[in-house]
């Protein structure tokens, strides 16, 4: 029993989202709470079983539970507890179900074990949502397109193929990315560089909507984006799947392949291989070719692991390689070149569609490899040292002369090693967390052979921080959570000033955060979360030393080696609510983000070049406040029917100036209506859902800092439907999803390329996947 | 208790680990490469040619130097003749490397991608293309120009880089559809007498 105790504590902490199984096939989900017969108190960490599919779940602090991905049918749902009878329930599953589950339990017994079983949250008060694999393959191409399911999550565009997450109106280095467990390191301060992530590796995204520079250290301002690792396995046999996607719009199509499986004779090894590729041709918005926007994109990933009562360990390493072209129309001269792209109604060059990539045109490759080791230390500590090592090459070419296209223009190599060591510790009953220290470090280098200078200087960063995060359960219903952080950063530059002589400065900078978070049970069926917290983020480099023409943007931007970092204090409520018997939803969020040292790009004139006038862009820091709320609604009026509401607001405003941030995210809803059916004919899991989306104009804009004025409304619809049948032993899962059915031509505010062409058009996705060797077993029931 | 034993076993190795990867090198950031740009243009040179007498030479000059960025551009040149005609060939350098680079050879070399266009206010030599790319299009490097009235204007010189050459009225020299990239402006004030 200890053995089992232990293994479970230490694999719960590498592993946040073990407990609800990854099964693959259906979408209905059965939340509830776990609750004492006689004195109506929450059951903490109770485990819910459903032993036909070996799928179970682990309550939290609260008694709450979700399992989820489950197919519609009938289960005998296995309620344990320690200290409790095992109580066993039948469950008739048509759709989403809530249940209060009663246990009789003998409270003495309870002391000791509660602490073994505890899956402490690890976002306590702050706002966070998931994207299940289900709702990722039904959800869009590319991994940013399916973060933007999430309410409060937008997207930052450079034309169809370059987009990148943002949070409550913030986003690149005020975003953090998790992949892995490790902090992503690409170059992610220009606009036009999206992400470098596969969205087959992953079988979970989770956005936590806060401030977390505590847990995660500098840039997790706006919030985190966590690609969840997917668990090894650890019993034998292969297993697998094979998944194939079709894109219409762009006339193109991907795959992933995946195997895994445990190791004969050598119980607790597992491993894991999967390889995808994808390949877009142009996109089409209505009417017209968005000429040279076409994307290859291939990956790779692999995992091997080692796992028993006292040691867990994984080697992973991932591959992720994209080339895709930049609109041909959107590179251009000059401001007037700028000016005469947004008078004309279309891009000033179509073409016929093509699959080949011309200039300008980037090429990236992010490779990572991690290496992990989990020591359980005792009965109820846990070490965990985690060392990784990125490399992320990026190329872009522009339109050049004398055949210097091929060269690169920018050619960036960017090398981060990263070692943190946690140690998680039970001091008691009503205090229990985790004390960790990381180091990183940074070398960006400028390969030569450009021919021009280069955009951001080399640099060499080095941080290293410390912090500690404490659990604090008050009672059944109250459970806090307090965190502090300290961390110091030192960047080396090395660059050639105005004079062309080489300069080395360096800078220091030490920031601090702090967080406090409450998650309150007001009733079984209402939950407030709150949190506040700080964040910082010392300035990128390109912000210290850019001096020069950013060509898309037609703009000479300056740097200003004198700012400072970024410092902001972030609180959000979230209100938790069921109605009705379950049948009605509601979820709320509330935030204001305080930014001091808030830092954009000012006009500052105009210059007059043999290239023709440009204006000047000035990095100034300045103090931002923003707010908003994220709103979601849903009511299931019969099992098969279900109305979804949403709707999100940002409000940015720069306290300096007194006017409005640029580029926030306009207002926006989305209603949905969902069918879903448990089964016809062969088919079961069938899911149909008509979704409309409005988008507001953005009135909310400073003054002469835009070319031209925000693009007008627009309402998209979409159809998605999805269903899954048995193969023999296999299973096979397909789905489409229609956007922009009514072909709309719009504009997004916050996409870049708004000043050159429409946005694209009417598209269909077909997508199946196929899953094969799946084998019993896999889950160990967890009172066993 | 072999808890405290193991712990610090473990601690012992994870420091040791921790030492044994870090490098002992530079802390400094690495020495970026000097950059020689040779393709910036910083230059235009307009030589006219009295068509009659070839030893009658005018230069316009349109230089910026230090680049984008830093001073703004000069120009410069010669008070033309009324009522001439002129051999009218354009030169572009890029006089920041040392010495000058001339970049004429590499447009001509990429005729079809790259055209020159002609503006003026005011009394300015009126100039039409002379010459042809691999698909007959003109490209301005050489051209024919005349002086019809005296006084005082100015001459814009624009090359568009990857313009559309069959839009309409881009072959003879309205930039109005020609699309591309802008790779020079130069706006030159012109005396005639």
């Amino acid at each position: 029993m200890s053995i089992l105790r232990v293994l479970f504590f230490c694999s719960l902490f590498l592993m946040p989202i073990m407990g609800v199984a990854q099964d693959t096939t259906c979408t209905l989900v059965i939340r509830g709470r776990v609750v004492d017969e006689h004195d109506q108190g929450p059951l903490s960490f109770a485990e819910v079983y459903i032993p036909a599919l070996n799928k179970g779940a682990v309550a939290d602090q609260q008694g709450r539970f979700v399992l989820s991905g489950l197919c519609a049918g009938r289960y005998l749902l296995r309620i344990a507890h320690l200290g409790c009878e095992t109580v066993e329930r039948i469950v008739q599953l048509d759709s989403d179900v809530d249940l209060r589950l009663e246990l009789e339990h003998h409270a003495q017994e309870l002391a000791e074990f509660e602490v073994a079983r505890s899956r402490p949250d690890e976002h306590v008060g702050l706002p966070n949502e998931g994207v299940n694999k289900e709702a990722m393959e039904a959800s869009g191409r590319s991994l940013v397109e399916m973060l933007s399911t999430i309410n409060g999550v937008t997207v930052l565009q450079s034309g169809p193929t370059i987009g990148k997450p943002v949070i409550h109106g913030l986003s690149g280095n005020r975003v953090l990315i998790l992949n892995q467990g490790i902090r992503q390191e690409d170059q992610q301060w220009g606009t036009e560089h999206a992400p470098g992530l596969d969205p087959f590796s992953s079988d979970r995204l989770t956005v936590v909507k806060g401030a977390s520079s505590v847990q995660y250290g500098s840039d997790a301002m706006g919030g985190v984006v966590i690609i969840e690792p997917v668990e090894l396995p650890r019993s034998e046999g292969v297993r697998g799947e094979v998944r194939g996607l079709g894109v219409a719009n762009g006339k193109g199509g991907g795959g992933n392949v995946q195997l895994e499986g445990g190791v004969h004779g050598l119980r607790g090894f597992g491993w894991r291989l999967q390889g995808s590729a994808r390949k877009l041709g142009d996109a089409s918005a209505p009417g017209y070719v968005l000429s040279n926007t076409g994307m290859n994109e291939a990956a790779t990933s692999a995992a091997i692991g080692y796992r028993d009562h006292r040691w867990n360990t994984t080697i992973f390493y991932s591959y992720f390689g994209r080339e895709l072209g930049i609109l041909r129309a959107s590179h251009i001269g000059n401001l007037t070149d700028l000016q005469t792209a947004i008078t004309n109604a279309q891009p000033w060059y179509v073409g016929e569609f093509t699959y080949a990539i011309d200039a300008p045109r980037q090429n990236s490759a992010h490779h990572l490899l991690k290496a992990e080791v989990g020591y359980a230390v005792g009965d109820r500590d846990c070490l965990v040292l985690t060392y990784a090592r990125q490399a992320d090459d990026r190329q872009e070419f522009d339109i050049r002369r004398a055949g210097r296209s091929a060269i690169p223009a920018t050619d960036l190599s960017l090398i981060t090693q990263s070692g943190d060591l946690v140690y998680k510790h039970w001091i008691g009953p009503h205090l229990h967390g985790k004390i960790g220290a990381n180091g990183m470090e940074q070398e960006n280098l400028n390969v030569p052979g450009t021919g021009i200078r280069p955009l951001i200087p080399n640099f060499r960063k080095r941080t290293g921080a410390l912090f500690v995060l404490e659990h604090l359960p008050i009672n059944d219903e109250l459970e806090l959570e307090a965190g502090v952080r300290s961390e110091a950063a030192r960047i080396d530059v090395a660059l050639y000033n105005a004079q062309d002589s080489l300069v080395r400065p360096v800078h220091r900078f030490t920031n601090h955060a702090f967080s406090l978070g409450a998650n309150w049970s007001v009733t079984d069926s209402s939950r407030i979360r709150f949190n506040i917290g700080s964040a910082f983020r010392p300035p990128h480099v390109s912000e210290l030393y850019s001096e020069g023409l950013h060509h898309g943007a037609a703009a000479l931007e300056m740097g200003d080696d004198r700012l400072g970092s970024e410092r902001s204090v972030k609180a959000t409520v979230d209100l938790d609510g069921a109605w009705f018997g379950g049948r009605l939803r509601t979820n709320i969020t509330l935030y204001t983000d305080r930014i001091d040292g808030y830092i954009y790009l000012r006009p500052n004139g105009a210059q007059l070049t043999i290239r023709g006038a440009f204006p000047v862009f000035d990095y100034i820091a300045t103090d931002a406040f923003l707010y908003g709320s994220d709103l979601t609604v849903e009511w299931r009026s019969t099992d098969r029917f279900k109305w979804r509401s949403r709707a999100s607001l940002v409000r940015g405003r720069d306290q300096v100036l007194n006017e409005w941030l640029f580029q926030m995210p306009a207002d926006r809803m989305e209603h949905a209506l969902v069918f879903s059916t448990t089964t016809h004919g062969k088919w079961r899991a069938i899911q149909i859902s008509l979704t409309g989306q409005y988008v507001f104009r953005q009135s909310r804009v400073p003054n002469g800092v835009d070319y031209t004025d925000p693009p007008a409304a627009y309402d998209l619809f979409g159809l998605q439907a999805s269903a899954t049948r048995s193969a023999g032993k296999h299973e096979l899962r397909m789905g489409v999803q229609l956007s922009n059915l009514l072909d709309r031509a719009y504009r997004d505010y916050m996409d870049r390329f708004r000043y050159y062409a429409d946005a694209r058009g009417m598209d269909a996705m077909l997508w199946l996947r196929y899953s094969f060797g799946r084998t019993e077993g896999d889950h160990r029931p967890l009172n066993e | 208790m072999k808890t405290p034993i193991t712990l610090t076993c473990l601690v012992l190795l994870v420091t040791t680990l921790l030492a044994g990867c870090k490098k002992k090198d530079d802390p400094v950031a690495p020495t970026p490469p000097a950059v020689n740009e040779e393709e910036v243009i910083t230059t235009l040179v307009i030589t006219f040619t009295d068509q009659e007498n070839s030893s009658e030479v005018f230069e316009l000059r349109y230089a910026d130097v230090d680049g984008v960025g830093g001073d703004p551009p000069v120009a410069t040149g010669d008070a033309l003749p009324n009522n001439r005609a002129f051999h009218v060939a354009l030169q572009v350098l890029n006089e920041s490397a040392s010495p000058a680079i001339d970049l004429t050879g590499e447009i001509s070399a990429e005729g079809a991608e790259h055209q020159f266009f002609f503006q003026g206010v005011g009394a300015y030599p009126v100039i039409s293309y002379a010459d042809t790319d691999s698909n007959g299009r003109p490209i301005g490097l050489t051209n024919i120009g005349f002086t019809t009235a005296s006084g005082t204007g100015t001459l814009t010189v624009i090359l568009r880089h990857m313009p559309d050459k069959n839009g309409t009225d881009v072959a003879t020299g309205d930039i109005t559809n020609a699309g591309g990239e802008t790779d020079l402006v130069a706006t030159i004030p012109i005396t005639v007498q």
